[in-house]
């Protein structure tokens, strides 16, 4: 029970007073942003007032920030290469939303799983495959049978008129 | 009362109810036993394809997944020493322990008794005391429902002890993230930068589908695969219940907790984990055991977080006010369709209410029947490869965000989300307090305008008993924070 405990209270992660810091940092800049990203209304208490909200929000996160850092071990430091190569991940992911509306959903899809499949290093046969039957099955599922709001891809407009229709409205 | 029960089954007894019932007691179960993975973002991911369902359709499919998970969870934990979701951290304690001692399947029957029974309590306990509520409900006026959703923000701050610096830091973010847009009074822009785009505001589906889905698929596709291979085994079921009626007093107990945290705005199942837990021990006669392969820990573990899904229901339903992230995010399925949670909702739909007890009863007894017979091949899931696992859940959040508004600037927003929930993540910092701030931020804004305009002194806002009651306890919640953060630092 003592580890249990120790998981759920143990934060005193080494980078928490540089996140505590930066976090802070920006609530303040915010803050002083304050008159010029709101409106003051000529009438009525501070309660009504469009930069109330926002001016509470960000005096908690200044607020709970410095208790943070004075509670926090003093060590400013810069997060590890390793966790810095998982910026490439969002672009793989925005890579994907952006090819989607181009090329078509399960193009694009079958795309993602290959390419990210071999990226990961899940070459095998056997990986590949389930990759693609995957792939299509997150298509079938979501576009065809549960009917998501995505658009048909620009390329399926070159394709012949009845397969055409098809595609816009289930691939 | 038998007319609202027919009605109720008739909006049960459709296909669509059927399958859902179906394949969220099914998909909960097997999302829960992959590590890494959880309710969490499951439910984010089928948040938005739910809107074009039926309210009943897409709550028992979201509620399912919810309460099934944790069974599902305690899988490999019991036999690989991996919680499935976060909140099976505790089984591991007693569970594999027991597997080293060659009592997997003991350990399963166990958990997964224990899982059903804190499950039916929660729900019975859901159908009990959500009309109660509902009928003290009409004296919740603004004032009321403005300190209720602040006590929730100021539990869930207390809660995360040894963070709640952090935590309170979060919650200002969360309400800070609420504001961005045009507000809704006098149409004033706020920290909209002059964008077209964030002048419609941070979407909430955005946000959790950002903090909660993307972030773990990059913390997966950022790892190392694990290579478990989990011991085969065969459960019954039933055969735990035996068991549990050797301690006859655990379970019930447990799942006592499990409902009081869980109707308690912020708390949730860690909280009910740890008090039934030590309740446990304490009581033992055996207490050394405790972490060391103790059935009674197990059973107290299990109860506990089966028992808070069903009961944080009760302060949406009665009062819509969603007790933790999960119940927030389910708190838009209501509002698409239209459907306001409150005293409303028991007068002129009561059998869509009851609908929804019956679908949360049926689903329990569907998991455990699945988890009778198809025990052993579930097992296998925990030897999907965790980077491939992130590829599949940036595939799947990409239709959840997507589907909103066909909007790349909304996936650049989740995206951003996704980082920031990484390095939380990463930090071993609370997510949650982010979501509770966003949507209880929202609510406490709109009923604080509204009650100001009533209000003359101070006094004035806290002179009617249940804000009285309200306030005093976040005062004294605050008091007790105070002390103890003094406290930890003498000691």
């Amino acid at each position: 029970m003592a580890g249990f405990l120790k998981t759920r209270m143990a934060t005193r992660s080494s980078g928490t007073f540089t996140f505590a810091l930066l976090l802070g940092l920006a609530a303040g800049l915010l803050l002083f942003l304050l008159p010029s990203q709101t409106v003051t209304l000529a009438k009525g208490g501070f309660w009504v007032q469009p930069w109330f909200w926002p001016a509470i929000g960000l005096c908690i996160i200044v607020a709970g920030s410095v208790l943070a850092l004075l509670a926090a071990p003093k060590r400013l430091e810069l997060p590890p290469l390793a966790d810095l190569l998982v910026l490439e991940f969002p672009l793989w992911f925005l890579a994907y939303v952006w090819s989607v509306p181009k090329i078509g959903y399960l193009p694009a899809t079958l795309g993602l799983f290959a390419l990210g499949s071999i990226w990961l290093d899940y070459r095998s046969r056997l990986m590949l495959g389930i990759a693609a039957g995957l792939s299509g099955l997150v298509v079938f599922v979501f576009k065809t049978a549960l009917g998501v709001n995505i658009p048909g891809g620009a390329l399926y407009e070159y394709l012949p008129d009845g397969l055409r229709n098809f595609a816009i409205l289930h691939l | 009362m038998i007319e609202t029960l027919s009605d109720a089954i008739s909006l049960l007894a459709s296909w669509q109810v059927i399958l859902a019932l179906v394949a969220g007691s099914i998909g909960g179960v097997v999302i829960g036993a992959i590590p890494g993975v959880g309710p969490a973002v499951a439910i984010a991911i089928l948040l938005p394809a739910t809107f074009s369902m039926e309210p009943i359709v897409g709550l028992t499919l979201l509620l399912g997944v919810y309460g099934s998970s944790m069974f599902g969870g305690a899988i490999p934990a019991i036999l690989i020493n991996t919680p499935g979701t976060a909140v099976n951290a505790l089984t591991t304690y007693d569970g594999y322990p027991m597997t080293q001692r060659g009592e997997a399947g003991r350990a399963l029957s166990i958990a997964y008794s224990a899982s059903f029974f804190g499950g039916v309590f929660s729900v019975i306990c859901l159908i009990l005391f959500a009309p109660v509520l509902a009928r003290v409900a009409p004296m919740f006026g603004s004032r009321e429902i403005f300190l209720a959703a602040l006590l929730g923000l100021v539990l869930v701050v207390v809660a995360h002890r040894g963070q709640s610096m952090v935590a309170a830091a979060l919650v200002g973010l969360g309400i800070f993230i609420q504001t961005i847009g045009i507000e809704p009074v006098r149409y004033t822009a706020r920290y909209t930068f002059g964008s077209d785009y964030l002048n419609g505001g941070i979407d909430l589906i955005v946000a959790v589908l950002g903090l909660f889905a993307l972030s773990q698929a990059f913390l997966l596709m950022n790892g190392h695969d694990s290579q478990a291979k989990p011991p085969l085994v065969r459960s019954n079921p039933f055969q735990g219940f035996r068991e549990m009626l050797k301690v006859p007093r655990v379970a019930p107990v447990s799942a006592s907790f499990g409902v009081i945290m869980g109707i308690i705005p912020g708390v949730g199942e860690f909280t009910a984990q740890f008090l039934s837990y030590t309740f446990a021990q304490r009581s033992s006669k055996t207490p050394d055991q405790f972490g060391d392969g103790a059935p009674e820990g197990l059973i107290a573990a299990e109860t506990a977080n089966n028992a808070v899904p069903a009961a944080a229901m009760v302060p949406l339903l009665a009062l819509g006010i969603p007790g933790e992230a999960l119940t927030a995010m389910m708190l838009s399925v209501f509002y698409v369709h239209n459907v306001i949670p409150g005293p409303g909702l028991f007068q002129n739909q009561m059998d869509f209410v009851v609908a929804l007890y019956l679908a949360l009863l049926l689903l329990n007894v569907l998991v455990l029947i699945f988890l009778a017979v198809a025990s052993r091949p579930i097992v296998q899931v925990v030897r999907i490869p965790e980077r491939f696992l992130g590829l599949t859940v940036m595939a799947l959040s990409f239709v959840g965000i997507y589907s909103l508004r066909n909007s790349l600037s909304d996936c650049v927003i989740a995206a951003l989300f996704g980082i920031f929930g990484y390095a939380l993540k990463r930090l071993k910092l609370p997510i949650v307090p982010i979501v509770l701030g966003i949507v209880l931020g929202g609510i406490m804004e709109v009923k604080l305008r509204a009650s100001m305009a009533r209000v003359k002194t101070p006094l004035d806002f806290i002179d009617r008993p249940i804000s009285a009651i309200l306030f005093t306890m976040i005062v004294a919640l605050l008091v007790f924070q105070i002390w103890r953060v003094w406290k930890d630092k003498t000691q």
